[in-house]
């Protein structure tokens, strides 16, 4: 029975059934073969979303779009320019800076990759007249948007696995995403230190300084907002994400005046949008979910690994595969939904802080959303620049070795980053 | 004589004082009937939350579900009067009255629309007891202005309201994290529960006042229908090994809830009690906010009262089974 | 009617249809966002806490999660993989897309079917939290959401049997996701 929803569940994905749709066949067949009973199957898709934390997941959103839409990109990007446009490649610089800001505003990384992609992609043709490689650093700098917090991955993880904080993987994901940053900053120096770029000789006086440091401030209060609230404990995700909406409503109405309904209602609309396709993905999932408990596959997979290996080190490793492998075909949260149920559990039994686990699967997974053949973010970035995705790809593979062995580091040396959420407390 | 296997869904986790008496049942099953009859159990929710898994086997999609009654308040509220604040004053008036063949009828009456029928019940740990980080409660009047998390049990907020605090309602797995975060100033569950979510440690709960004012317990249910159809060497097994299971936890819990709270004390927990007349001044105010508001709605009925307060019969000398001394 | 009408207004309904759904669901998430503010206000500024909100809140946002699922559809927004069907011939792509919508037509058939009896199962139970709404309520959230997205498929079909043949009726890739 597990061999036939395991294939339907393939067969459907490769005949480019949507994702979600192919989970709700394969385990609707499985139930009607087993004699499941289907009302139990109407009911657990209820269910699946009756959980008052996925609430963040629409606020969140909203935040993120209400804040790209009200000009604060440009402010983050002006802010970027000071710190690095005179750099040889300055405006690759700029892609990988405006990133790590936007994603202490954005959670999520196909939202940095259209809309950091939309302001940069183009403007960096014309000057540098390489269109691929702007499009490959927008889409792998824009997986660093869902590692700083706030994160909507992170938000799935915490909802899936149950074991763990989300101010705590909040916490977790500062230090590796600036450090993905400085990697993709680093390897940008390395590659454009053979090419002949044009440099950006704008020189700022004081007054400018102040001034673009002023205006990129008002962008910098969101994620203060949204992870002080949920770290310091005055608010739950959700009253946090309410709070940045309410936050960037008044900050793109009366600060900024970029804002106008017209384009809330854009937000809105977005929002919704983004919300039921990853729901509904989480509805089937908990319906599979339910099914493979009853069939026993959590536990037999658990006493296969365990089997395997008593090493947490080489589970880490296993884990390191198996998320590569599943990130390169299903998208990251049906991946969470579908494995996290089995592996945190499996992953507290070696001794692995909860932490660490969530942190690890989030940034594992994100590969995914850059590496064909379901690269989303590698999809968007192309479709702006108007160039082919295998063009993009084969310009990202240079940062695609750097983030794996970031990956690597972070996967082994938890050290390095766990000491943040320790200082809190968690 | 054909085998039968039955699912059976327990919400708590498979560490919580309420899956020992679980796991017996489904042992005594299989040893009663050689193993014939073969009891699934999925602790910790993984098939669902009480509400959910409680529906399931209303709806026949499930063979047993186990949860705290304080959840299933949506469900039904045929529950809920168990849980009237200072009903009981010992666990053997806690044991008479969810033991008698009297309530239980009365009861599974109230669950027939809803065709669930009460199996057993297993308890939660202890009657609830007052936890809180900072401010020790020591009047009546400190209990004002504080904020308790509380469950999906509207008398458990009633209780808190009566006290003039606020009762905020955080899901169970979310209430560490709110303490720790300052959003609520504590929690009122039994010991067992404070033990086994370690409010104990790093002082995340310092003071724990021993107010006994509110019970529950796990409630184990069967689809009516199903059962009823079930053929009687099957049902006489399922209910000799219900029965034992259940005596043996009576014993398990009372040596689990002692060693629980001498262990929290050890960690630096002071377990205190309010001086006689403030007690009674809370437990007044509490009466007559909950129960004048809650008397006489559905599942709530005076004469159910009666008939439970008539079936607990005396307060008796055991107190409430374990020692916090 | 001829096929060129049929097509019109085929996508007329379709246009309709999604205009307002998307409407209600605009207004559901404005609602969310309002019942979270007030239940900050009311804690932060008058120290009572609105045990309501987040209950509502939730079942606002499962009414937006299952509705929502047939705007994704009619905005071909779902997550799938393209690797092979971009391969194919055009021919082969509209007999494989209408495949596939029938296939999720049934599914959310279905999900129609069993989910009414489900919400029809919500009719004796009801939320004290949220001022003692039926259970039932939240409940139709499923078989509504599921009927919205049969009609979206099968309209979704009938328009690519009713347009150009030489139109491409499968996404290359979507690009929603989070
Ligand atoms: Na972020
Ligand atoms: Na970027």
């Amino acid at each position: 029975m597990l061999a036939i929803y395991l294939i339907a569940f393939l067969v459907l994905i490769t005949l480019s059934v949507p994702i979600a749709f192919s989970l709700g066949l394969a385990t609707v067949t499985v139930f009607w073969l087993d004699g499941q009973p289907l009302s139990l199957f109407a009911q657990r898709l209820w269910t699946g979303l009756d959980k008052f934390t996925l609430v963040a997941l629409p606020l969140f959103i909203l935040a993120g779009e209400l804040m790209g839409g009200s000009g604060i990109l440009s402010r983050l990007l002006d802010f970027s320019r000071l710190l690095v446009g005179r750099i040889k490649g300055g405006l690759l610089h700029i892609n990988v800076l405006v990133s790590i800001f936007f994603g202490g505003i954005n959670g999520s990384a196909i939202a940095d990759t259209s809309a950091v992609g939309s302001m940069l992609i183009k403007a960096t043709e014309k000057e540098y007249g390489e269109p691929d490689l702007a499009a490959a650093v927008t889409a792998v700098s824009s997986v660093i948007g869902p590692i700083v917090p706030p994160s909507l991955p992170m938000l799935i993880y915490a909802f899936a696995a149950g074991n763990v904080s989300i101010a705590a993987l909040f916490l977790a994901g500062v230090v590796p995403g600036i450090l993905l940053g400085i990697t993709l900053l680093v390897a940008t120096a390395l590659i454009v230190s053979g090419k002949d770029y044009p440099r950006d000789t704008t020189r700022y006086g004081l007054r400018d300084i102040f001034r673009i440091s002023r205006r990129f401030l008002v962008a910098a209060v969101l994620p203060v907002i949204m992870v002080a609230g949920v770290v310091g404990g005055f608010a739950t995700p959700t009253e946090a994400g309410c709070l940045a909406i309410v936050y960037a409503l008044f900050a793109g109405f009366f600060i900024t005046r970029e804002l106008s309904w017209a384009q809330v209602f854009a937000a809105m609309e977005r929002t919704v949008l983004v919300t039921a396709v990853v729901m509904i993905i989480i509805a089937f999932g908990n319906v599979s979910t339910w099914w493979l408990t009853i069939e026993g596959v959590p536990r037999a997979v658990s006493d296969y690994v365990q089997g395997v290996t008593a090493s947490p080190v080489m589970f880490i490793a296993i884990m390191l595969v198996v998320y590569l492998v599943v990130g390169m075909f299903i998208e990251q949260a049906a991946a969470m939904v579908m494995l996290v149920p089995i592996f945190a559990p499996l992953a507290q039994s070696y001794g692995i802080d909860p932490v660490q686990f969530g942190l690890f699967t989030c940034m594992t997974l994100a590969l995914g959303l850059v590496t064909p053949p379901v690269g989303l973010c590698l999809f968007v970035a192309a479709g702006i620049g108007g160039i082919s995705v295998g063009r993009v790809m084969r310009a990202a593979v240079p940062y695609l070795v750097a983030m794996f062995m970031t990956v690597l580091l972070i996967g082994f040396v938890p050290q390095i980053y766990l000491w943040l959420p320790r200082w809190f407390g968690y | 004589q054909e085998s039968h296997t039955f699912r059976l869904a327990n919400v708590l986790s498979s560490t919580d004082v309420t899956a020992a008496g679980v796991e017996k049942f489904a042992e005594l099953v299989n040893e009663k009937s050689d193993g014939r009859i073969t009891i699934e159990v999925f602790h910790g929710g993984q098939l669902g939350s009480g509400v959910e898994t409680f529906e399931a086997v209303k709806n026949g999609n499930l063979d047993f579900a186990a949860d705290s009654f304080a959840n299933l308040a949506s469900i039904t509220p045929a529950f809920e009067v168990f849980h009237f604040p200072f009903l009981f004053e010992s666990r053997a008036q806690l044991l008479n009255a969810m033991g008698s063949e009297k309530v239980q009828e009365r009861v599974n009456g109230e669950l027939e629309p809803v065709n669930l029928k009460w199996f057993s019940t297993f308890e939660i740990g202890g009657p609830r007891e007052v936890g809180t980080s900072t401010k020790k409660i020591e009047t009546a009047e400190d209990l004002a202005g504080m904020k308790f998390r509380a469950s999906r049990s509207p008398l458990e907020i009633g209780s808190h309201e009566a006290w003039g605090a606020a009762g905020v309602t955080v899901d169970w797995p979310q209430t560490p994290e709110s303490v720790r975060l300052g959003m609520v100033d504590g929690l009122t569950v039994p010991y067992a529960s404070f033990y086994s979510a370690k409010f104990h440690e790093g002082g995340l709960i310092k003071y724990m006042l021993d107010l006994n004012f509110q019970n529950y317990a796990s409630v184990l249910v069967v689809n009516a229908e199903k059962y009823a159809a079930l053929p009687e060497d099957v049902t006489s097994v399922l209910e000799e090994a219900a029965q034992e299971a259940h005596e043996w936890h009576v014993d398990y819990v009372a040596d689990y809830v002692t060693r629980n709270v001498a262990e929290m004390k050890e960690a630096g927990v002071e377990v205190y009690s309010l001086p006689p007349e403030e007690y009674e001044k809370v437990k007044e105010m509490t009466i007559d906010k909950v129960w004048g508001e809650f008397v006489g709605q559905p599942g709530m009925e005076q004469d159910k009262i009666d008939l439970i307060q008539s079936e607990a019969g005396e307060i008796g000398d055991g107190g409430w089974g374990y020692s916090i001394e | 009617m001829t096929r060129d009408r049929i097509h019109a207004r085929l996508l007329r309904i379709e246009h309709s249809l999604y205009v307002t759904v998307r409407a209600i669901c605009i207004a559901l998430l404005g609602l969310i966002v309002i019942a979270i503010s007030a239940a900050i206000f009311a804690r932060f500024i008058i120290f009572t806490p609105l045990n309501f909100a987040d209950p509502l809140s939730k079942y606002l946002m499962q009414w937006i999660a299952f509705l929502g699922v047939g705007l994704a559809m009619r905005r071909g927004e779902h997550v799938l993989v393209s690797a092979l069907s971009d391969r194919l011939s055009l021919r082969i792509r509209r007999g494989l897309a209408l495949a596939i919508l029938l296939a999720v037509a049934g599914l959310f058939t279905v999900i129609l079917v069993y989910g009414w009896q489900y919400a029809m199962s919500g009719l004796t139970s009801s939320d004290p939290f949220v001022f003692g709404v039926p259970m039932v309520i939240p409940y139709l959230s499923v078989p509504v959401g599921a009927l919205y997205a049969v009609v979206q498929a099968l309209l979704t079909a009938g328009i690519t049997l009713t347009g150009p043949r030489d139109e491409d009726p499968l996404p290359h890739a979507a690009t929603q996701g989070i």
